[in-house]
């Protein structure tokens, strides 16, 4: 019975630590995105603890499959479109690493183009199934990508039991 | 003295939650001197978090600390994230050496792509700042601080020479 125990009380400590690291390697990203691009971030880093709670509470509870940055520029078109998605696994074993590839992001960023002045952003969350309702959230219409160039630029971040991809659509 | 603290982000802590663990720190730091009061510390910490979030959630202060200068205290803080952060052992005590200081600058790292970024959070506090923090000056000042202010022998020579 004690086993049982210690092992539940291990995958919740493993769940929280696996949304609490994603979701600080999407939202670093995302801002570091948006500082590159020179898109005003004042928004998101104001109501950061609020998107921060949201999108670990979703990424805990497994129905979160994407966060999406949309650039809308002063023309009225879209792109590029940034997508971090979540890959869900079963629990891994205890030995399984919490890892960033902070390179990779750079990498991404310096490959990136720029956008015009007055760009702005939108954010989006995509989901599996039902997630339970957060704060600063409503439900909204994402840019279709279908006609939009698709790049990936591999996983961003990995935790025992998910991990965090990156994708890149433009015109 | 130059001394170094590490906090842990994630996954141990959130960016939000490494930022205030970070900002309690400095606080506990500089209020330990009676001119410097808890408000004005908060306003400046205030001013400094947009910027320091962005620093702290894209693991930028894993490698570039922010420092905090009071009085003695010469103290640069990094973050801590992945494995290293679960078994992290910190100290977040405030670091001694600023109770008889007469003020506080907390250095952000201008690194990118927050440069523009860190910069305009330091322009909105003179207790901030984007340049890089001079060790040699803070020792150079406490050394000074405890010098006499008028120098005697330049008086004697005076006197003598009458």
């Amino acid at each position: 019975m004690s086993t049982v125990s210690t092992r539940t009380h291990n995958a919740t400590t493993t769940r929280t630590h696996t949304a609490t690291h994603l979701t600080g390697i999407v939202m670093g990203s995302l801002v570091d995105i948006l500082s590159h691009l020179g898109i005003d971030a004042s928004n998101l880093l104001q109501r950061w603890e609020t998107d921060e709670r949201a999108i670990a509470t979703w990424i805990e509870e497994r129905s979160l499959k994407a966060v999406i940055l949309e650039c809308h520029r002063p023309n009225g078109t879209v792109h590029p479109v940034i997508e971090f998605r979540l890959t869900y696994t079963r629990d891994g074993p205890q030995t399984a690493e919490f890892t960033a590839s902070r390179a990779r992001l750079a990498r991404y960023l310096d490959k990136l183009g720029s956008v015009p002045r007055g760009t702005r952003y939108a954010l989006f969350c995509t989901f599996h199934r039902q997630c339970t309702p957060q704060p600063g959230w409503s439900p909204g219409t994402r840019q279709s990508t279908g006609d939009m160039r698709s790049t990936s630029f591999g996983t961003l971040g990995r935790a025992p039991d998910a991990r965090a991809g990156m994708r890149h659509y433009s015109r | 003295m130059k001394r170094e603290r590490s906090v842990a982000s994630t996954p141990t802590r959130s960016p939000m939650e490494a930022w205030q663990a970070i900002a309690g720190l400095v606080e506990s730091t500089v209020t330990a001197s009676p001119h410097i009061t808890s408000a004005a510390v908060e306003h400046a910490l205030e001013q400094a978090r947009p910027a320091a979030l962005a620093l702290v959630a894209g693991g930028h202060t894993d490698t570039n600390p922010l420092t905090v200068v009071s009085g003695k205290v010469f103290c640069e803080i990094r973050t801590v994230s992945g494995d290293r952060a679960l078994d992290l052992d910190e100290n977040l005590n405030g670091v001694p050496g600023a109770a008889e200081a007469d003020g506080f600058v907390l250095h952000l790292p201008p690194v990118e792509p927050h440069d523009d970024l860190v910069r305009k959070a330091c322009r909105s506090s003179y207790h901030l700042s984007a340049e890089p923090a001079d060790q040699a000056t803070t020792e150079t000042a406490s050394r000074h601080s405890a010098e006499p202010v008028i120098d005697l022998s330049a008086l004697e020579r005076a006197r003598d020479r009458r």
